[in-house]
């Protein structure tokens, strides 16, 4: 019985390990599905917020788009309306020439607020010149309002018009934030190539920004949504002074991505 | 119980699964996937392998020359199994000239070191390795891949864990089948019984494979895994 037993004890114990390792290999794949599923629900739960901070962004846009029509170039075209009521042939030259004049400054007024409209839709200065004009020209505008911004680039490469509309959105929401929350007197931008990759840098000098004031920004989920249209992602960090905000981006992406 | 009648227990319901895999195997036929009419095959090869064999036992003739020809069937169609299914892990080139080999292998085997009217322990021994081998690496690509959420839905799952279970088991006894002979007949029915009661698990593992209805109909081309829903 002594080589019997030992075959038999050999072939039932090479039998329980496979059905062993069998067990195992069931419990850790469960395991790794279940973290798996975690792990797509987060990313899911992650893209519905950049989805819906878009949306929202979207609404406010036409809102805003809404009310400058209707309150500003509404109201003056109703004004103009009332001057032309008053251009009749009776009238005394005088007065014709006062209403005539009335009428051409509502016209001019009129005018600069559907450029500024206009302006705020698609930069005319980004559509003609390109991304680094575009933001030269915001220089110019910040010093009026005693900001200085400094900027420094080093483009090695054309991305597409899409591309450069996304970056100087992101550039001009920065703005906005700085000159809303930050209280800051200067701006360090620069676009620079380093290491095969497309350097954004943005700093300020303003009262920095602590984690609860912005965990729940629209603007900040605008930034990251459009960044990650692009496949890159904004770091933030406090600086010795004000904050500093940094995103990688592939020049290929940058070169390639277009709206469909 | 002796162990004579053990192993007549044993045996005759691994052949009565068989023969129930088989049936449900046919009757099932349109709705099975490419994986599972592969099996099937081998299933319907086994049946007549088996059927040859108890006929030539009953009438006291040698039966082992069945095994020298099953052995290359099996390889077969268990080799292209894994073939299919280990795509992207393997280069099917590799495995294919593994099964060629062992075709080879079992041919001089069979002319040169152990004749017709023994059993083929060396084929079978290198065949477990092999089988036991591919197995493994199987349950290695479903943890890498991550492919298939419900594991119970897929075929080849039931029929990996019936190739693991069956060869780890058999293993050592194919190894040393020869050489049994000179143990007594008690001990030789309990050894073959215990091998039947392996059998046993592994044709239900097979008849479970069969029975399975994968989560997305797969392709009966043959073209290629089809993608799982995921639900």
């Amino acid at each position: 019985m002594k080589v019997s037993g030992i075959l038999l004890a050999g072939m039932i114990g090479l039998f329980s390990l496979s059905f062993g390792y069998i067990i195992i290999f069931m419990l850790y794949q469960r395991r790794m599905i279940a973290k798996d599923l975690q792990q797509q629900k987060m990313e899911n739960d992650h893209q519905k917020k950049l989805l819906q901070a878009v949306i929202e962004n979207q609404e406010a846009e036409r809102k805003r788009i809404a009310y400058d029509l209707h309150d500003e170039i509404g109201a003056l075209l109703s004004t103009s309306r009332l001057y032309f009521n008053q251009l009749s042939p009776g009238r005394a030259e005088e007065q014709l020439e006062a209403v005539s004049a009335k009428i051409n400054f509502l016209f001019d007024d009129m005018m600069t607020n559907i450029r500024r409209i206009s302006h705020d839709l698609r930069p005319v200065i980004l559509e003609n010149m390109g991304l680094v004009e575009a933001i030269e020209d915001v220089s110019y505008k910040l010093m009026d309002a005693g900001v200085t911004l400094n900027f420094a680039h080093c483009l090695t490469f054309k991305m597409t018009r899409e591309s450069e509309l996304m970056l100087y959105r992101v550039f001009q929401e920065l703005v906005t934030n700085t000159l809303k929350h930050a209280h800051a007197s200067r701006i360090d931008f620069s676009l620079e190539v380093k290491a095969d990759h497309l350097c954004f840098d943005y700093r300020d000098n303003g009262v920095g920004f602590t984690p609860s004031t912005t965990t729940g920004g629209l603007g900040l989920k605008s930034i990251d949504s459009r960044l990650s249209l692009l496949g890159a992602s904004m770091q933030r960090e406090h600086a010795a002074e004000g904050v500093r905000f940094t995103a990688y981006l592939s020049p290929d992406n940058l070169m390639e991505y277009e709206k469909h | 119980m002796s162990s004579t009648l053990f192993f007549e227990i044993t045996r005759g319901i691994f052949h009565l699964l068989l023969i129930l895999a088989v049936v449900i195997g046919t009757i099932r036929f349109r709705k099975l996937s490419f994986d599972q009419r592969i099996l099937l095959c081998l299933l319907a090869c086994t049946l007549v392998a088996e059927a040859v064999s108890v006929l030539l036992w009953h009438f006291k003739m040698n039966n082992n020359f069945v095994y020298h020809v099953y052995s290359v069937f099996e390889v077969f169609f268990l080799g292209t199994l894994y073939i299919r299914n280990l795509q992207g892990l393997l280069p099917a080139v590799y495995l294919k000239a593994c099964i060629g080999l062992l075709g080879v292998f079992a041919m001089v085997n069979t002319l040169f070191f152990q004749s017709l009217k023994e059993f083929n322990s060396n084929v079978t021994f290198v065949e477990s390795l092999l089988l036991i081998i591919l197995s493994t690496l199987y349950f290695y690509k479903l943890l890498r891949d991550l492919e298939h959420r419900k594991l119970e839905r897929e075929p080849m799952f039931w029929i990996n864990m019936s190739v693991l279970t069956y060869f780890s088991g058999a293993l050592l006894l194919f190894h040393v089948a020869n050489e049994l002979l000179s143990l007594p007949e008690e001990e030789r029915a309990a050894i073959w019984g215990t091998h039947a009661l392996f059998n046993i698990i592994h044709y239900l593992l097979y008849g479970i494979a069969l029975w399975v209805k994968p989560l997305n109909s797969q392709n009966i081309t043959g073209s290629g895994k089809s993608e799982e829903i995921i639900s």
